[in-house]
């Protein structure tokens, strides 16, 4: 029975005959954004994948030294599913900032799907040069 | 219960107590290997139906749209995207967690299509594919005459 429910069928012809007439949207699931993260001298960069969320749908906030990234995709999908190999996903993913990391000055852009955030280091922590002055 | 964590868990309890245990231990096989051998590390693809059209989405975030082609023949539509990722210079990686992809995968539509009345979009990182049933593919009513 149980191999019936997860068929390796993979034509839609197929599955529609055996998908319900009336299937119902399943509740989102709360799905983790895979990220590259990346740092130089000034600043740290988060670069997340978030399918389907645009500016309204995105909610980022910092609090306690917790960044948090919630994204909401719009539903773009209507009719009878007929093929499904993902569901209605919530994007939810939060890190632990560093102090050496300025939180007020976070600046965040999403285009296509893609989230960029750059985190400024705060001046101390960014390497300094020291100059020798001649003796 | 018998169950699969993840193709590679280390951690696979050898209790065999029933044949439900078994028949799901054949589906987690068989999800493996359409892991590895259909989707591959491409985007899933999702396909919902009305009686007039049938859309097709698939996650492309941080793809070209210019790389994206589709292609019909017949009753099967053909789909090619490939993702690169940007690799800036002088950085040092913390996490690397996207990866580049190819997709190329064909579907078996349910019902004929009117290629000359297909659109694809990109937005918000999801392409979404509206493909409308041929006129030649509706219901038709056949009235009876009365004599």
């Amino acid at each position: 029975m149980l191999s019936a429910l997860f068929s390796t069928k993979s034509n839609p012809r197929e599955v529609a005959d055996a998908a319900a007439p009336q299937a119902t949207e399943t509740p989102r699931r709360t799905a983790v954004p895979v990220c590259d993260i990346y740092e130089d001298d000034a600043k740290v960069v988060v670069v997340a994948d978030l399918p389907g969320v645009d500016r309204d749908g995105l909610n980022i906030s910092l609090h306690r030294g917790l960044l948090t990234i919630e994204g909401t995709p719009k539903a773009l999908e209507s009719g009878r599913p007929l093929w499904r190999e993902s569901g209605p996903v919530r994007w939810r993913r939060a890190f632990t900032l560093a102090d050496s990391l300025d939180g007020e000055r976070i600046s965040a852009a999403i285009k296509d799907g893609v989230l960029r955030l750059e985190l400024p280091k705060v001046p101390a922590a960014q390497p300094r040069r020291i100059e020798i002055s001649a003796a | 219960m018998y169950r699969f964590t993840s193709p590679f868990s280390p951690t696979c309890a050898t209790s065999w107590d029933s044949l439900t245990a078994f028949d799901e231990a054949i589906a987690d096989f068989h999800r493996l290997v359409d892991g590895v051998v259909g989707r591959g590390n491409g985007p899933a693809i999702n396909v919902h139906a009305d009686e007039q059209h049938l859309v097709i989405t698939a996650p492309v975030s941080g793809v070209d749209p210019k790389s994206i082609t589709i292609t019909t023949v017949g009753d099967t539509l053909t789909l090619a995207a490939a993702r690169t990722v940007d690799e800036p210079a002088n950085v040092t990686w913390l996490a690397r967690e996207r990866s580049a992809w190819t997709l190329n995968r064909s579907l078996q539509l349910p019902f004929r299509i009117d290629p000359a009345d297909a659109t694809a979009t990109v937005k918000d990182g999801v392409l979404t594919v509206t493909l409308k049933r041929h006129a030649e593919d509706n219901p038709k009513a056949i009235t009876v005459a009365v004599n």
